[in-house]
């Protein structure tokens, strides 16, 4: 039994929509107590409407999620807040990630007042210059509006906002993307040190394959909507042709190689064309793609060592 | 240069309103006449129903500062206790309009659904009815008299209220904080009054200041046809309409209330739009307004879409 | 004669006055920067160093609780701080053009993504209304969407953050300026996705546009730029072409940058 469980979610936004576009299609994914799991994909593909289907921040269209083998997926406003404590959520970077009018003492302050009800105000705000100083900012930091911080610095008080609390299981949604890179390896590194010291579970947002592959235990591939590939590492034996194209995509840091290198991806009129609504959905930018791909969606399907792959042609 | 980060949101909206020029001069003109309504008793120079016919429709004078009416009352006095029936009597619709219109709004904005649809379309209803007509009808039917009038306003002006409370709960229901905040545990009464209730507020605040002009316009307007305040008591509607028989002999006595009511009203917008930049937590040049192809200050010119 | 510069930053100095009782945040501490057409310039460095502000301060939008203390701007040989309101709204979108750091910021959420681009496009031009809706579907197509009719008629809050970003692009470019300042353009943007855009801004350079690219990313900026600023509290502590930030960085920031790839 995993610590989060998914089981065949699917979430569409049009509810009402003759014809529904689902942001997660069946995803079933579980989640092992103590384990990092990697999620990554095109932008745009459902990995954040994932994570908030895990924590149950938006409602599925169906399919069920489990946190310590107990159904939340219909679970109440109320009856989900003391679970909340113990799984948080680092939100993507945006502009709205703060109410406009709090300052980062506010904002850190919240968690903190809706779970450490017997503490004392002292108390409280060691906790907040503590987590503060975790991420790399100091005291002075307290006293600005979420609209006076850079993008890093904003994306750092959303980490504080999440770990502040001490949850279980961590959502980290783009925790990286907006920082250098030597803050880039302190957060990483931050956030294994909290794994090691509380056993902390993370799902692992994120589009930096490096991080990726600096931090996760097992790697789950998504593409509109779908788990395509689940791995044990990003590049143990890849099978996947979205999931080469990506690592394919990757940028060498060194400026001395820049022929282009070859993109695995079938970039033709066809690839701009409406989204294929039968059989696999990879199918229009897919070089391996056959016959039976326009028809037939592709099942995951498990082909040993922690490894499962949905494909008709690589499946084996 | 320094005031906008006042951490204190009470502290940062006055610093900010005190360089606004216009609207601080708003501002002033409104708090003179809520502290002239609120402290009549004590400014009057004298009673405004005493009656001397020997004194009628005198010139301003020392003792009469604003000259006297038909009936040879002061019309200062009677202006002053007139700046209180009015004032009192908006105020009182406005708090009418408040009670049900931000409920309404908030809870049509924060539920939606179901809820919202029906919310929506009784305010859609309500807003087809003319406030005149109901006015008479209601007068009709109850007879003359504010406290109908002022039934009648609220009755009627919640629905427009509640549509924008609506739009903007809407708007801030999809921000990222609000679903944070949601993550962090908060109560939902704490998620809509600290982060939706409060984002919300400027809109609030701003329709508010300006629904009061027009509050106070309707409200002498009735008085003035007859319908609302009756005398001997006395709101500027009815001075006005005391003042009909003698506008080609004595036009001052039109002039005053007229006055006041325009002066209340030209400082209430002003008032409005301050508090609109001032209430605002982003500076006008704040990021959040910015188009990356054309750096403008100005808000878009365009229209927004509506929600359906 | 040595090529000339389209944007000229000389000297700019930045702070911040924030609450009572806060230090005064300098941000931007004598800055000089000159971008050439036909290049990409990056400017790298620590979170919290200046580099967004310095963009801001280009296009004069930094809040009021910040200063503009000293520096000029120049482009196309006039210096920007001279200029009035006016004249200003003529050069931006169609002269220099910027993508923000948080796309959602820049989209007004409440405006169909149809509304907005045609907006920019009118904001210099008169086209009719036929010829704009083409111009934005091609723009769309360029920065590499698909289903570019549903996406115009979406609000901006429908799109992921990686879709908003390219709506972005599509509407900083749409009047073809001289420069384009990308502030992180391809952050939240996968790898694919953000080769395609890399390939866009390097085609718009191709052209002759001068790019100013913003990133923490160092495969991007291995990749794509030709000259490289570091920053690191405020300053520039080094430039140089990028074969010589990578292959031989002088400074200590520089030094740790390039230690921390792995
Ligand atoms: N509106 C503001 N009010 C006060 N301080 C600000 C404001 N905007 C930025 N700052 C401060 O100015 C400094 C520089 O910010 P800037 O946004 O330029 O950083 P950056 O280099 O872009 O960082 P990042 O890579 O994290 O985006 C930071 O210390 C930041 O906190
Ligand atoms: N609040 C929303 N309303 C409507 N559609 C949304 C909303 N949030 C996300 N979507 C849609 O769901 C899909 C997945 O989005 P998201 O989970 O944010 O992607 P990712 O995080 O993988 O980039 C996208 O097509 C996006 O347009
Ligand atoms: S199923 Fe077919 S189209 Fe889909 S990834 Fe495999 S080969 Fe490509
Ligand atoms: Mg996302
Ligand atoms: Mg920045």
């Amino acid at each position: 039994m995993g610590l989060v469980e998914a089981i065949d979610l699917y979430k569409s936004y049009d509810e009402k929509a003759k014809e529904k576009s689902y942001a997660v299609q069946g995803v079933t994914l579980t989640i092992k107590q103590g384990e990092t799991l990697g999620l990554v994909g095109e932008s745009g593909c459902g990995k954040s409407t994932f994570g908030k289907l895990l924590l149950q921040l938006e409602k599925q269209t169906s399919g069920k999620v489990l946190f310590k083998g107990q159904d939340i997926s219909n679970y109440n406003f109320h009856k989900m807040r003391p679970i909340r404590r113990n799984i948080q959520m680092i939100f993507q970077n945006s502009t709205n990630l703060f109410n406009p009018y709090f300052i980062v003492k506010q904002i850190l302050m919240e968690p903190v007042n809706n779970y450490f009800l017997h503490e004392s105000d002292a108390e409280k705000e060691k906790r907040v210059r503590a987590i503060l100083h975790s991420v790399g900012l100091d005291e002075s930091y307290l006293t600005r509006y979420g609209n006076e911080l850079s993008g890093g610095q904003r994306q750092r008080i959303g980490i504080a906002r999440a770990l502040i609390l001490h949850p279980e299981f961590v959502v980290c949604d783009e925790v990286v993307s907006s920082v250098d890179y030597t803050m880039r390896n302190q957060i990483l590194q931050l956030l294994m040190d909290l794994k090691e010291a509380f056993g902390l579970t993370y799902l692992f947002i994120s589009h930096d394959l490096s991080a990726v592959q600096k931090v996760c235990d097992r790697v789950a591939v998504m593409y509109m909507g779908k788990v395509m590939e689940i791995l044990p590492s990003i590049n143990a034996r890849i099978k996947h042709p979205y999931t080469k194209a990506l690592l394919d995509a990757t940028l060498d840091v060194n400026p001395r190689n820049r022929e282009k290198q070859t993109m695995s991806l079938k970039e033709t009129a066809e690839s701009e064309s409406a989204i294929a609504n039968e059989g696999c959905p990879y199918q229009n930018r897919c070089l391996l793609a056959q016959d039976i791909c326009k028809i037939h969606a592709p099942k995951l399907k498990n082909i040993g060592d922690d490894h499962a792959v949905a494909c008709h042609v690589v499946d084996h | 240069m320094k005031e906008h980060t006042d951490t204190n949101l009470l502290k940062r909206t006055f610093s900010r309103l005190k360089n606004d020029k216009l609207a601080l001069t708003g501002g002033i003109i409104v708090l003179l006449f809520i502290l002239a309504g609120a402290f009549a008793t004590y400014i009057a120079p004298h009673d405004p129903t005493a009656v001397n016919i020997e004194n009628r429709l005198l010139p301003s004078s020392w003792e009469y500062p604003l000259g006297t009416d038909q009936l040879g009352r002061d019309v200062l006095s009677r202006i002053i206790y007139g700046t209180q029936v009015t004032l009192r009597n908006a105020f009182l619709v406005l708090a009418g309009i408040l009670i049900i219109g931000v409920p309404m709004g908030m809870i049509a904005g924060y539920t939606g659904g179901r809820i919202d649809n029906f919310i929506m379309r009784v305010a859609d209803i309500v807003l087809t009815f003319p406030s005149g007509i109901l006015a008479l009808a209601v007068v009709g039917m109850m007879g003359p008299g504010m406290l109908n009038i002022m039934l009648v306003l609220v009755s009627l002006w919640w629905a427009p209220f509640a549509r924008v409370i609506r739009g903007a709960v809407l708007k801030i229901k999809e921000k990222d904080f609000v679903m944070a905040a949601e993550a962090a545990g908060t109560s939902k009464f704490q998620i809509i009054v600290k982060h939706i209730l409060l984002n919300a507020a400027s809109p609030i605040i701003v329709l508010a200041t300006l629904n009061v002009a027009s509050i106070i316009m309707h409200i002498a307007g009735f008085s003035f046809i007859g319908l609302g305040t009756q005398p001997p008591a006395a709101d500027w509607g009815v001075m006005l309409n005391d003042s009909r028989e003698f506008i080609a002999t004595d036009p001052a006595l039109m002039l005053w209330p007229g006055l006041a009511i325009m002066i209340v009203i030209f400082g209430l917008n002003m008032l409005g739009e301050g508090l609109n930049e001032a209430l605002s937590p982003h500076t006008q040049k704040g990021i959040q307004r910015i188009k990356p192809w054309s750096v403008q200050r100005k808000v878009s010119t365009l229209k927004e879409d509506t929600y359906e | 004669m040595s090529k000339q510069a389209v944007l000229s930053i000389k000297n700019l100095k930045t702070s911040f006055y924030p609450n009572k009782g806060q230090t005064v945040i300098k941000a931007v501490d004598d800055v000089s920067l000159d971008a050439y057409p036909g290049e990409i310039t990056a400017i790298v460095g620590q979170s919290g160093s200046g580099k967004s502000v310095t963009a801001l301060c280009v296009f004069n939008i930094v809040d009021t609780s910040g200063r503009i203390e000293a520096g000029e701007v120049f482009l196309n040989g006039r210096d920007l701080r001279k200029l009035g309101d006016r004249a200003l709204r003529n050069v931006h979108g169609k002269e220099i053009s910027m993508i923000f750091q948080d796309p959602t910021s820049a989209l007004n959420p409440s405006i169909r993504i149809k509304k907005q681009l045609i907006e920019a496009i009118t904001a210099h031009e008169r086209i009719s209304k036929n010829m704009a809706m083409k111009r934005c579907e091609d723009v769309l197509v360029r920065v590499g969407l698909k289903n570019t009719k549903k996406i115009l008629n979406s609000y901006p809050f429908e799109l992921s953050g990686g879709m908003c970003q390219r709506v972005m692009i599509a509407m900083a470019i749409i009047s073809n300026p001289n420069v384009l300042i990308a502030d992180e353009p391809t952050t939240a943007l996968d790898l694919t996705v953000q080769r395609g855009i890399l390939e866009e801004l390097l085609a718009l350079r191709d052209k002759g546009m001068a790019v100013v690219l913003i990133t923490h990313d160092l495969g991007v900026v291995a990749q794509t730029a030709d000259q490289v600023y570091v920053m690191n509290n405020g300053k520039i502590v080094e430039n140089g072409t990028v074969y010589d930030i990578f292959e031989k960085p002088q400074h200590k920031y520089t030094k740790e940058l390039m230690n921390a790839i792995t």
